[in-house]
C-alpha cells in the first residue's frame, strides 16, 4: 500500500445554515487531512457538525445548507472549484457516501434489485452481460451478511427490517469500489454479529482497494476496532484528534472525557449514568473562543478571552486546560 | 399475592406470516413466518429488553402490539383485555396508552410541520391539558428533558441532525403518558452523552410513573443498564427469557451464549454466522443449523418453551434432555 499519499484534504470549512431567517455556521473553519488507506473515526455530541461534514465533502448538501467558505481536494483537485457537472465524475464513483437514515436514501416506489442495478450501469461499466451483473449484485449481498440475496433483490424497501436496509445500502455504496468512503452511522441498527462482519468486510476492502474511510459513529467500539485516527466534534470545530488509542484512552479535552464516561452497563445498573449538564449552544449563541464553555467544570475568566492548542506527540486538544488524560475503560 | 392483576400486556400464540418473493418462476408460493408463535408478558412498571439479530422479527413484534400490523393469529390482552376484535373506534380509549418510537424517526415525523406542531399533534388529538397556550408551555417545559430547547420549535424535521429528530420522535411519544412505551432502537443513533441523558429519563419514568418499556436494541449494554427482564429471539421464536441478572449470569439457549459471547469478544475475530433469514419453521429449532449441540430431534422437532425456576424461560431440546 502506498503509504502518507493524501488522498483528501480538508482546508478551513465552514457550513452554514439557516435558522429563523438568518444563517448561522454549524461546522466552523474545519481542516484535516486522509491519507490513501486512512480510517479516521469522527465522533461528537449529536447536532455537532458530523453529517454536514461528510455531506459537504460528498457535494451533497441539503438544500439551503451553504458551504461558505473552505477548499476540499482530492486527488489534488480541489472539488470546490468544480461545475456540478464535473463532480458528478467523482460523486457516486470515486466517493461514496452512507446516509444515515438508510430508510430515505432508498427509493420506496422500486425495488431493491432495480436500484442496485441503475448503480451497477451508471458506475460499473466493465461488468457486462445480464447474467455477470446478476452475479455480481448477489455477490455483493452476500457479502454484507444478507441471506438468500437473490430475494432481496426482488424486495422493496419497507420489505426489508432496519439491519437488512442498512446492510443494502452498504452493499449499495461499495459496488462501484470507492476510493473514499464517508459512512454516516452505517451499523447503528445492526446487532454485534453483523456489525463485526461489515467492519471485517470495510477492513478487508480497505487492504484489496486502498479504501480510505470517514465513519461517524457513537460507537465507540467500532470506532475503536476500525480507525486510526479519531477526531472528536463540537459544536462545529474539532476539539480534539489524535490516534484512536490516545484519544479514548487518554482524553484531554473536558467533553471527550465527559463523552467516554456516560457508558451504560450491567455493572452499573440501576445508577444514574453520568452526563455532561447542559447542552450545546443554539445556533444562534455559539460564542468563539470555546463553545464547551457554558458546559465547563474547568472553565476560567481566560476561556472567555482565548483558546489554545495543545500537542502532545500527534495528539492535539484546542483547550486551555487539557486533562492530564486519565485512563477510561471502554 | 392477594388479588392478581392482569399483566399490562400478553401476547398469546401471536403468529405474524408474509409472503416470501419467488426466486424461480416455478417456484410454489411460500409464506414467511416473521414471528413465530410468540407468547410473552409484561407486567406494569417493567421494562422488557427485546434482542436478537437484525431481522429476527422485533420491529414486527413491535408494530403488532401498536397495533400498526395485524398478526394472522393469536390474541393481545391489554390489561386483561383482549384488544384485537376491537374495531377502531372501540380502541380509541386505549390507543393513548401504547405509543411506540420508531427505528427510522424520519419516516413518522411530518415533513411539512415544525417540530412544534409536531409536538402539539399528541397533545390536541388526545386533549391533554386544557388549551393550547398550556400545551406550549408544556413543550417548552419538558423539551430539556431530551436536550432540546426551544429554538427548535420553530424547524422542521429536515432541518436537524439525526439525533435531534430522534429526540423528537421520543419526547412527542413521552408527551401522552403512555402507560406501554414500545422503543425501537431509540438511542443507538445518539452519542453516548444524550444517550445517558434519555436512558436517565426512562428510568426516572419508570420509577416515578410506573411506565412500561418494551425497549428493542442491539446494544446489550444499554439493554442490560436498563431492562428488568431480556427475551431473546431468533427467526421469529422466543428462544429464551429471564430477568437481566439470570440471563447474563446462566444464559441457557445455545444461541443466546454466543450473542453474549459476542458482545464481550468484540474486539477477537468472532466466527461469522451465517444471519439473516432462513425460513423458520414448524418442523425444527429456528437455530439448529448453526447450533454446536444439535441433534436429530432438534432437525425434526421444534423445541417447546419450558418454564424453570424463576420464570426462566427457555426453547431448546438440549435442555430438556440435561445436556
Ligand atoms: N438542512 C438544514 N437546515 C438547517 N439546519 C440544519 C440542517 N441540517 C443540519 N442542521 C443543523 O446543523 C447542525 C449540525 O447538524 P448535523 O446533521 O451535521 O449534526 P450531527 O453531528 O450529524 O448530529 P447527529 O449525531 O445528531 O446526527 C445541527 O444543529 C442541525 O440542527
Ligand atoms: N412487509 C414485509 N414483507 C415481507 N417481509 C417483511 C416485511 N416486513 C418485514 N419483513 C421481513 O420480516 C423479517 C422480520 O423483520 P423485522 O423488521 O421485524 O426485523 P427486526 O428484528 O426488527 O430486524 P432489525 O434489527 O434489522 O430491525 C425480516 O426478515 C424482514 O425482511
Ligand atoms: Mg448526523
Ligand atoms: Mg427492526
Amino acid at each position: 500500500m502506498q503509504q502518507n499519499k493524501e488522498l483528501c484534504r480538508v482546508e478551513h470549512i465552514s457550513v452554514s445554515v439557516p435558522y429563523v431567517g438568518k444563517y448561522y455556521p454549524a461546522v466552523h473553519d474545519l481542516s484535516f487531512r486522509m491519507n490513501v488507506g486512512d480510517s479516521v473515526g469522527l465522533i461528537g455530541e449529536s447536532g455537532s457538525g458530523k453529517s454536514l461534514t461528510a455531506q459537504a465533502i460528498a457535494g451533497l448538501l441539503p438544500e439551503q445548507v451553504q458551504r461558505s467558505s473552505g477548499h476540499i481536494y482530492f486527488d489534488g483537485i480541489d472539488l470546490t472549484q468544480l461545475t456540478e457537472e464535473e463532480l458528478r465524475a467523482y460523486r457516486g464513483f470515486d466517493i461514496t457516501m452512507v446516509f444515515q437514515d438508510s430508510a430515505t436514501s432508498l427509493n420506496p416506489l422500486l425495488t431493491i434489485g432495480y436500484q442496485m442495478r441503475e448503480v451497477l450501469l451508471l458506475h460499473c461499466r466493465e461488468i457486462q452481460g445480464k447474467a455477470a451483473q446478476e452475479q455480481h449484485l448477489i455477490a455483493s449481498l452476500e457479502e454484507v451478511g444478507l441471506d438468500r440475496p437473490r430475494e432481496v433483490l426482488q424486495k422493496y424497501p419497507h420489505q426489508l427490517s432496519g439491519g437488512q436496509r442498512q446492510r443494502v445500502m452498504l452493499a449499495m455504496v461499495m459496488l462501484p469500489k470507492p476510493r473514499l468512503l464517508l459512512a454516516d452511522e452505517p451499523t447503528t441498527a445492526l446487532d454485534l454479529t453483523t456489525q463485526q462482519q461489515i467492519l471485517t468486510l470495510i477492513r478487508n476492502l480497505q487492504q484489496k482497494h486502498e479504501l480510505t474511510l470517514l465513519m461517524i459513529s457513537h460507537n465507540i467500539q467500532v470506532v475503536r476496532s476500525l480507525c486510526e485516527r479519531t477526531m472528536v466534534l463540537y459544536a462545529g470545530q474539532i476539539v480534539e484528534s489524535g490516534p484512536t488509542n490516545e484519544v479514548l484512552t487518554h482524553p484531554m479535552h473536558p467533553y471527550t472525557l465527559a463523552l467516554l464516561d456516560s457508558k451504560p452497563s450491567f455493572q452499573r445498573k440501576g445508577q444514574t449514568l453520568e452526563m455532561v449538564e447542559g447542552m450545546v449552544p443554539p445556533l444562534d449563541q455559539r460564542q468563539v473562543p470555546c463553545n464547551f464553555a457554558p458546559r465547563c467544570p474547568f472553565r476560567t475568566e481566560v476561556c472567555d478571552r482565548e483558546i489554545h492548542e495543545f500537542h502532545r506527540g500527534e495528539h492535539s486538544v484546542l483547550c486551555n486546560y487539557p486533562r492530564s488524560g486519565k485512563a477510561v475503560s471502554v | 399475592m392477594m388479588t392478581t392483576q392482569p399483566p399490562l400486556i400478553r401476547l398469546q400464540d401471536v403468529l405474524k406470516t408474509y409472503a416470501a418473493p419467488k426466486t424461480s418462476l416455478f417456484d410454489s408460493p411460500q409464506r414467511f413466518i416473521a414471528v413465530n408463535h410468540l407468547d410473552f408478558e409484561m407486567q406494569k412498571g417493567e421494562v422488557l429488553g427485546l434482542i436478537g439479530e437484525s431481522g429476527c422479527g422485533k420491529t414486527t413484534t413491535a408494530r403488532i402490539i401498536a397495533r400498526l400490523l395485524k398478526p394472522d393469529s393469536g390474541k393481545i390482552f391489554l390489561n386483561g383485555t383482549d384488544i384485537l376484535p376491537l374495531d377502531d373506534y372501540d380502541f380509541r380509549p386505549f390507543r393513548r396508552q401504547i405509543q411506540m418510537i420508531f427505528q427510522d424517526p424520519q419516516q413518522v415525523l411530518n415533513p411539512s410541520l415544525t417540530i412544534e406542531q409536531i409536538l402539539m399533534e399528541p397533545l390536541i388529538g388526545f386533549h391533554i391539558l386544557r388549551n393550547d397556550k398550556e400545551r406550549r408551555e408544556f413543550i417548552r417545559l419538558e423539551l430539556p428533558d431530551v436536550g432540546l430547547d426551544n429554538t427548535y420549535l420553530p424547524r422542521y424535521p429536515h432541518q436537524l441532525s439525526g439525533g435531534q429528530r430522534q429526540r423528537v420522535a421520543i419526547l412527542s411519544a413521552l408527551l401522552v403518558k403512555p402507560a406501554l412505551l414500545i422503543a425501537d432502537e431509540v438511542v443507538s443513533a445518539l452519542d453516548l452523552s444524550i444517550q445517558a441523558q434519555i436512558l436517565n429519563l426512562l428510568q426516572t419514568l419508570r420509577e416515578k410513573h410506573q411506565l412500561s418499556m418494551l425497549f428493542i436494541s442491539h446494544d446489550l449494554h444499554v439493554v442490560s443498564w436498563l431492562a428488568d427482564r431480556i427475551l431473546v429471539m431468533y427467526r421469529g421464536s422466543l428462544v429464551e427469557e429471564a430477568t437481566t441478572e439470570e440471563l447474563l449470569r446462566n444464559p441457557i439457549h445455545p444461541y443466546t451464549q454466543s450473542l453474549l459471547a459476542a458482545a464481550d469478544l468484540f474486539e477477537g475475530n468472532l466466527p461469522t454466522e451465517g444471519i439473516g433469514w432462513g425460513v423458520a419453521s414448524d418442523l425444527c429449532c429456528p437455530y439448529a443449523e448453526l447450533c454446536p449441540q444439535s441433534t436429530e430431534l432438534c432437525r425434526s422437532q421444534r423445541p417447546p418453551v419450558q418454564v424453570l425456576a424463576n420464570g426462566h424461560r427457555v426453547a431448546c431440546h438440549c435442555r430438556q434432555k440435561g445436556v
